[in-house]
């Protein structure tokens, strides 16, 4: 069994250090196992500069910072507990919105308290919480599109919760939360995509698809707000998602695939899925 | 066949869309277009989509049982509440909670299972879910 030197150990210490692994017991670990892997590389003969560099080579230029970052974030105490307020929160408030549905639909009592309750936990816990473990996921970029959907959902579930028990505000609420998903979010999150993305073949085939999604949402505030020119934005939007972006896009994405994959199903449903319960609720309120 | 199930998928949401327009707007032929769409969905695109997909792995059959379940009910519930058919009430009914007690369970057996666990994927599922939710308290309140 070959084993390295004093010096030896130390330089590749130094190399570590000089890639900026600062985290202490990361940097003992790393550094115990990249020895390892140098000492079981020089027991097949070959000296200790070829096994070193062999070893790098494997491990690519900044595999070691990705480490640091990936381990920095799973000791993150905020995060974990961020993550973990997420996972009941979404839970518990879409359940609770389902079964204030059932119950506000079957005219049992209780049914206000339960979508209080549920509106409540969707804008004071989930919505912030899921938004940080995103932008955390995401490494701390891109920091004005979090803030921006933030701003834009919470007016929006605050004002569907007081549209819904009839409180006063409610217009003035959803009209800066769609306001806001439209001037603000949704061309964020445009420019983050083509700033971000691989394939620049796919830019104007995402410009389409928001657009389209901004021409639907903003016929939907122009509905409820009974100002003119809503039915002809309602049609056009989701026309010209369905027709131009979903098939563009499909396309594009999925051509090289070689089974359906669970986000174009996800996709679909999403879609479908919208674009009915719009219609049913426009229908109502027409 | 993956080629046939992107078009299906498509053609269906086509077919919706051009639907809900002709509803809104009291043009005839909505209803029907209605019908062949959300039939066309949730009784061949989803299945047919959800089959190729488990045919790769093989594996966990259970989870794609329970999306199937959930959504076959939830549009067809809306199908029939669209078109005033005879039994909507129930469904309705039905179709609100299973999202909630057969899908949400499974798929978070299913996440504390899988070997990488996607947070991102999860805050997307848990996004679909509140969007349902609040579609459901929405609808609650307008629909008589």
């Amino acid at each position: 069994m070959a084993e390295l030197s004093l010096q030896q150990v130390e330089r590749i210490r130094k190399d570590l250090i000089r890639q900026s692994i600062n985290y202490s017991h990361l940097l003992h670990d790393l550094l115990d196992h990249i020895c390892c892997d140098v000492e079981f590389e020089m027991d097949r003969g070959i000296n200790f500069e070829e096994a070193y560099s062999t070893i790098r080579n494997c491990m690519g230029t900044d595999r070691c910072r990705k480490i640091q970052e990936e381990t920095l974030l799973l000791t993150n105490n905020t995060y974990r507990f961020m993550k973990s307020i997420m996972k009941f929160s979404g839970i518990i408030s879409s359940a609770l919105l389902a079964v204030a549905a059932l119950f506000k639909i079957q005219h049992w009592a209780g049914a206000g308290i339960f979508m209080s309750l549920g509106f409540f936990l969707l804008s004071i816990f989930f919505l912030p919480s899921a938004i940080y473990v995103l932008y955390k996921e995401n490494r701390g970029k891109r920091f004005f599109l979090y803030l921006f959907g933030l701003l834009s959902f919470l007016p929006l579930t605050a004002g569907v919760l007081f549209k819904v028990q009839h409180w006063p505000g409610a217009g003035i609420l959803i009209t800066v939360g769609i306001g806001a998903t439209v001037v603000l979010f949704l061309p964020t999150l445009l420019y983050v995509k083509i700033e971000d993305s691989q394939r620049k073949d796919l830019n104007p085939v995402l410009t389409v698809g928001v657009l389209s999604g901004m021409i639907h949402i903003l016929g939907l505030l122009f509905k409820i707000m009974h100002w003119p020119g809503a039915t002809l934005m309602i049609f056009l939007g989701p026309m010209a998602f369905v027709l131009i972006f979903l098939p563009w896009y499909s396309f594009k994405v999925y051509k090289e695939k070689e089974y359906v994959t669970f986000e174009f199903i996800f996709l679909l449903v999403g879609v479908i899925w919208f674009i009915l319960t719009s219609t049913l609720i426009n229908l109502n309120i027409s | 066949m993956k080629r046939l199930i992107y078009i299906s998928g498509l053609i269906s949401a086509i077919l919706l869309t051009t639907g809900t327009s002709f509803k809104i707007e009291h043009w005839p032929g909505a209803g029907v277009l209605l019908t062949v769409a959300i039939g066309f969905f949730a009784l061949f695109f989803v299945p047919a989509a959800l089959m190729n997909n488990y045919k790769q792995e093989n594996k966990n059959g259970y989870l794609y049982i329970c999306i199937y379940i959930p959504i076959l009910l939830s549009f067809s519930a809306a199908l029939f509440k669209i078109m005033h058919w005879p039994g909507a009430g129930i469904m309705v009914t039905i179709a609100l909670i299973t999202p909630f007690i057969i899908f949400l369970p499974a798929y978070i057996v299913y996440f504390n299972k899988s070997p990488n666990k996607d947070i991102t994927k999860f805050i997307a599922v848990m996004f679909l879910l509140v969007f349902i939710g609040v579609m459901d308290a929405l609808l609650s309140v307008a629909v008589r």
